[in-house]
């Protein structure tokens, strides 16, 4: 089919036609001069170089290698320092407008004309009408809707004590008033006035607007929840906004009357990359998968470890836990912390070597790069000198690891328990034969092995809104506390559990603890004590080798006390029974853990004063028996060194 | 020489001016910026490009090309179909917009037709519909039909074009229903997978029954499907992809305006224009209702079109205050066209957000 022939096309023959000879044959001239130019149809398929003689409003006049030739500026393009600049259609001062649109798009030219509808811009390329809804306007000649001329800029600045200020408004940058009185340019700090006048700025709320760090998935939905209970409690909707490559979800906190009052942005981050937004001033808060030392912190924002110390507040927020993960089809009941670094690192290849049945265990893992892989390096295979096995598929994410472990029964993996939906998580058992399930419980007692802490952390001194610390105490209050519950970690409000439920902990340190009489005796003493009692999920503990109760000792200190200022203890008595390691002499130990009860009991009336009566708090010292750490390892040691918190009717007797 | 000057630029003008095509015949082409599909906006704008070769049959030639990325390569197409002669180019997304002003420009010969476009050269026009009108018969509906009285809202950007879908949506529903609840999650995006997919779960967990979107894909409607819940086809039906969850469609029909702009060329009356058309034009659609619809419902859908049809219904009629509290139209007062193209309030009773 013929084509068509282009307008360039037609060009090109009545040049030919005139000249006798094809443009397309002009050579460019051999030496490039001053004012060589080269002048090309839009098409780029007629080209003329040679020396531009002279310029006016329709034509360019060129002296080409066969002579001098004029041709229409609007045909060409010119090319060459020779050609003319094109002039800005309007002077910088006159009328020119800048159109801006969501996505960036700007136009900028000379404003002709504004229907209501279009604005009419004279621009370089051309007249252009634009739609208004699409796009805002910058600049003097910028239609608005009340024309501003005549509005009366006289203002009055009133301050607390009387004293007026009254001028033309010229200027508020938030915090200065400028005003031009009768004196001269005054400015006014505007904390100080009230401003009174038609041109007064609308003081509306200030929208606190900030950053807060935290891991994917279960952080960003208790992070997400929280914020949901939070600006309830304040009369605040949220409206979520999701950042186009949906990496960052914008949460936005408004009023009845649809205004914004916050703008909370959360950025999912792997633990590292929290601390650093953190000390970088980028986030207002972070949250992390655990607790980092001072030293790992300062190593990891390159300071010093007494000025990171310093600054640095943290806090237990919520708690999860690494778990052996299986396929929900799976008949293994308990694994034990040994069995699950040999699993890991390929010395222990076959399900019935770990109590199934008999079949290749396939290892589920997370890339090398996760939190995850990090945490089980260091706390499984490290401290043994091992490795992870070759033998593994390796997941991209949290959830196809999950899905994964769901699809294959011969599934093994290390997860987090908060991540566990729905598949196999076996009882976990140390050493010494103590066994725990990683009910919130034993996450709340520690006495789950690998309970890890989630932590948040904010500096001192930080200019953040008010906001975002009221939040960060939101966390971990009771409704924050329901957040972490709902998204799947285990909280920190203390919780109770009967003696009934009590049975695996009991009986595993029974078969666990290798005690003589006088340890019978004093484990039958407990077990007497208890057995009418109910159980606090708290334990608490000490900072290594002092009398002193540790940070979330102390935290649960409070919270006790608030249990009984609320009245949710009345008619109970508490019960704090103290236990030492089984270092050392048996009677020692037994005098030892009786102190840590007394210590303990002294700071629980300490911030009950007038409340708690002292009579209905009881100590008790039990020494080594019941052991939930193994007293081989320092860890275990240290977790055996506690004082657990038990709650019994006032008129209930121990049994005899 | 200034005289050769002058042959050129009348010779040039001569050409330009009255139509004339080789064989006789205008040149069209379409413009796609998604690879071939069976649903959704492309394929809406590509089934009146059928329907315009079935109307025009011999008097135009027409190509069409999938798969045209909007930024440098839509424009360095339209600038390779307008040299080689094409006399009208409709341009079917927005973001060719560049693209479609530079190519026009260099090519005044040309015409253009920039679909949801807001910027017009003096050689291209831009159309788009009225979809607010389609969100009244879906705020009816999901009124009529929500059990938890919970709408989700899976909405792009915060342009007027999607806050006055809302806020038809939202209207509609509260007329038929007071005690209905908006919760509405803004993407930043028209067009995301796994975005509008998760939305449209979160919504769904957030106790919502029924779904709307501003957004392209047909994630939210086979989530709805997935989940028992409903939800309304957005740019074509989307009955497929929601057997039980389609509640009726928003359906672009362009065929109308297509026709009508060629025979505007074909007649050598072609202008540049912005067309804004709604369901009296045909450009908007409402697609085959659910049978899990009331038949009284229908009949109250049916008739709130035959009535904005005819124009004896104004999605926007007062008495209607702003979300702050404040007065907008006293009853019985419509918004104007102007009103409407600026509109960055919610109305009142909605409590979401919108982000500055």
């Amino acid at each position: 089919m013929k084509k068509r022939e282009s307008m360039m096309e037609k060009y090109n023959k009545i040049i030919a036609m005139t000249f006798g000879a094809t443009l397309a044959l002009l050579a460019p001239a051999a030496i490039a001069q001053d004012n060589t130019v080269t002048l090309q149809s839009p098409d780029k398929k007629i080209s003329v170089t040679g020396e531009l003689l002279s310029v006016d409003d329709g034509f360019y006049v060129i002296k080409t290698v066969v002579g001098e030739m004029t041709v229409s500026r609007d045909l060409v393009t010119c090319d060459g320092t020779a050609c003319p600049v094109a002039e800005p259609e309007v002077a910088a001062d006159d009328g020119t407008v800048v159109l801006k649109s969501g996505d960036g798009t700007t136009f900028s030219g000379e404003l002709l004309g504004f229907d209501g509808t279009n604005y009419t811009l004279k621009t370089v390329v051309g007249v252009l009408t634009i739609r208004s809804e699409f796009v805002t306007c910058e600049g003097a000649s910028c239609p608005s809707d009340k024309a501003e001329e005549q509005v009366d800029r006289t203002v009055s600045l009133i301050s607390g004590d009387g004293t007026r200020f009254t001028g033309n408004l010229q200027e508020y940058d938030g915090t200065n008033y400028v005003i031009e009185s009768e004196q001269g340019v005054l400015t006014v700090r505007s904390e100080f006035v009230t401003c009174v006048g038609d041109a007064c700025p609308d003081l509306g709320p200030v929208v606190a607007e900030f950053k807060v760090a935290s891991p994917a998935g279960v952080g960003e939905q208790f992070i997400g929840k929280a914020l949901n209970r939070f600006a309830n409690e304040k009369s605040l909707n949220v409206t979520r906004s999701i950042s186009y490559d949906g990496t960052e979800v914008n949460y936005l906190l408004g009023n009845n009357s649809g205004e914004l009052v916050a703008s909370i942005t959360v950025t999912p981050t792997d633990d590292i990359a929290s601390l650093k937004a953190l000390f970088s001033g980028d986030a207002a808060f972070a949250l992390t998968r655990e607790a980092f030392t001072v030293e790992e912190i300062a190593g990891i924002v390159n300071m010093r470890a007494k000025d990171v110390a310093a600054r640095l507040n943290a806090q237990t927020i919520a708690l999860d836990a690494l778990t052996a993960t299986m396929n929900p089809a799976n008949r293994v009941r308990s694994v034990s912390l040994k069995q699950m670094g040999d699993v890991l690192s390929g010395r222990v290849t076959n399900w019935k070597d770990v109590g199934g049945d008999d079949g290749a265990i396939q290892l589920h893992v997370l890339n090398a790069d996760s939190n995850l892989a990090r945490v089980i390096k260091r706390d499984i295979l490290a401290p043994r000198g091992l490795r992870l096995a070759a033998n593994v598929m390796v997941h991209e994410t949290l959830d196809e690891l999950n899905k994964a472990i769901a699809d294959d029964p011969m599934a093994f993996a290390v997860s987090y328990r908060s991540q566990n939906k729905g598949n196999n998580i076996p009882t976990t058992r140390n050493a010494c034969n103590i066994f725990s399930s990683a009910n919130s419980f034993s996450l709340q007692t520690e006495e789950y092995p690998l309970t890890m802490g989630w932590n948040l952390y904010t500096l001192q001194g930080q200019e953040v809104p008010d906001l975002s610390k009221s939040l960060a105490e939101y966390l971990s209050s009771d409704e924050g506390q329901a957040a972490a519950k709902e998204a799947g970690l285990v909280g920190l409000a203390i919780d109770k559990q009967a003696m009934s439920e009590q049975g695996e902990r009991l009986l595993s340190a029974m078969l666990a603890s290798s005690i003589d009489k006088a340890g019978i005796k004093v484990y039958r003493n407990y077990l007497a004590e208890v057995s009418t009692a109910d159980r606090l999920s708290t334990t608490l503990r000490f900072v290594s080798g002092s009398a002193q109760l540790d940070d979330r000792a102390l935290r649960d200190v409070r919270r006790i006390s608030e249990l009984v200022r609320k009245g949710e203890l009345d008619g109970n008595d508490i019960l704090l029974i103290g236990f030492s390691d089984a270092v050392g002499v048996f009677k020692n130990n037994i005098v030892l853990s009786q102190a840590r009860a007394e210590r303990a009991k002294a700071d629980i009336l300490n911030s009950t004063i007038g409340i708690l009566d002292a009579a209905n708090v009881k100590t008790f010292g039990f020494g080594p028996v019941a052991p939930v750490g193994c007293n081989e390892t320092l860890d275990g040691r240290q977790l055996n060194r506690r004082v657990e918190v038990w709650i019994r009717g006032s008129n209930q007797d121990r049994l005899r | 020489m200034r005289l050769v000057a002058t042959i050129l630029t009348a010779l040039f003008v001569m050409l330009s001016s009255a139509p004339s095509w080789a064989e006789g015949k205008p040149r069209i082409a379409f413009l796609y910026h998604t690879p071939e599909d069976t649903i959704g906006w492309s394929f809406e704008h590509d089934r009146a490009r059928k329907e315009v070769e079935e109307h025009f049959g011999d008097k135009i030639e027409v190509s069409y090309f999938w798969n045209i990325a909007e930024g440098e390569e839509g424009e360095a197409k339209m600038r390779e179909l307008a040299s080689e002669g094409y006399d009208l180019i409709f341009a079917t997304s927005y973001g060719y917009l560049n693209g479609v002003l530079n190519a026009a420009f260099a090519n005044p010969d040309t015409k253009f037709e920039h679909s949801n476009g807001f910027v017009r050269a003096p050689n291209s026009s831009t159309y788009s519909i009225r979809t607010y009108e389609g969100r009244v018969i879906q705020g009816i509906i999901a009124g009529n039909m929500t059990k938890t009285n919970k709408i989700g809202y899976i909405a792009s950007y915060a342009i007027p074009y999607v806050i006055r879908d809302i806020n038809a949506a939202f209207l509609a529903a509260r007329s038929v229903n007071p005690d209905v609840e908006f919760e509405i999650v803004w993407l930043n995006t028209w067009e995301n997978h796994e975005l509008e997919a998760q939305a449209a779960r979160d919504l769904i967990a957030n106790g919502a029954d029924i779904l709307m979107q501003n957004t392209n894909t047909i994630e939210p409607m086979k989530v709805a499907q997935e989940l028992g819940a409903f939800s309304f086809g957005q740019d074509s039906d989307m009955k497929a992809y929601g057997p039980d969850a389609s509640l009726t469609s928003s359906i672009n029909h362009w065929a109308p305006y297509y026709i009508e702009r060629i025979q505007a060329l074909l007649d050598g009356k072609w202008e540049s224009h912005d067309t804004w058309g709604g369901l009296a034009s045909g450009m908007l659609e409402i697609g085959p209702y659910s049978d899990l619809i009331p038949l009284r419902v229908q009949a109250q859908a049916n008739d709130a079109i035959a009535r904005i049809k005819e124009g004896s219904l104004h999605p926007f009629t007062g008495p209607i205050r702003k979300q702050d509290g404040s007065g907008w139209l006293a009853a019985g007062e419509t918004a104007s066209d102007s009103e409407l193209l600026t509109m960055f309030f919610f109305v009142e009773g909605i409590t979401g957000i919108i982000p500055q």
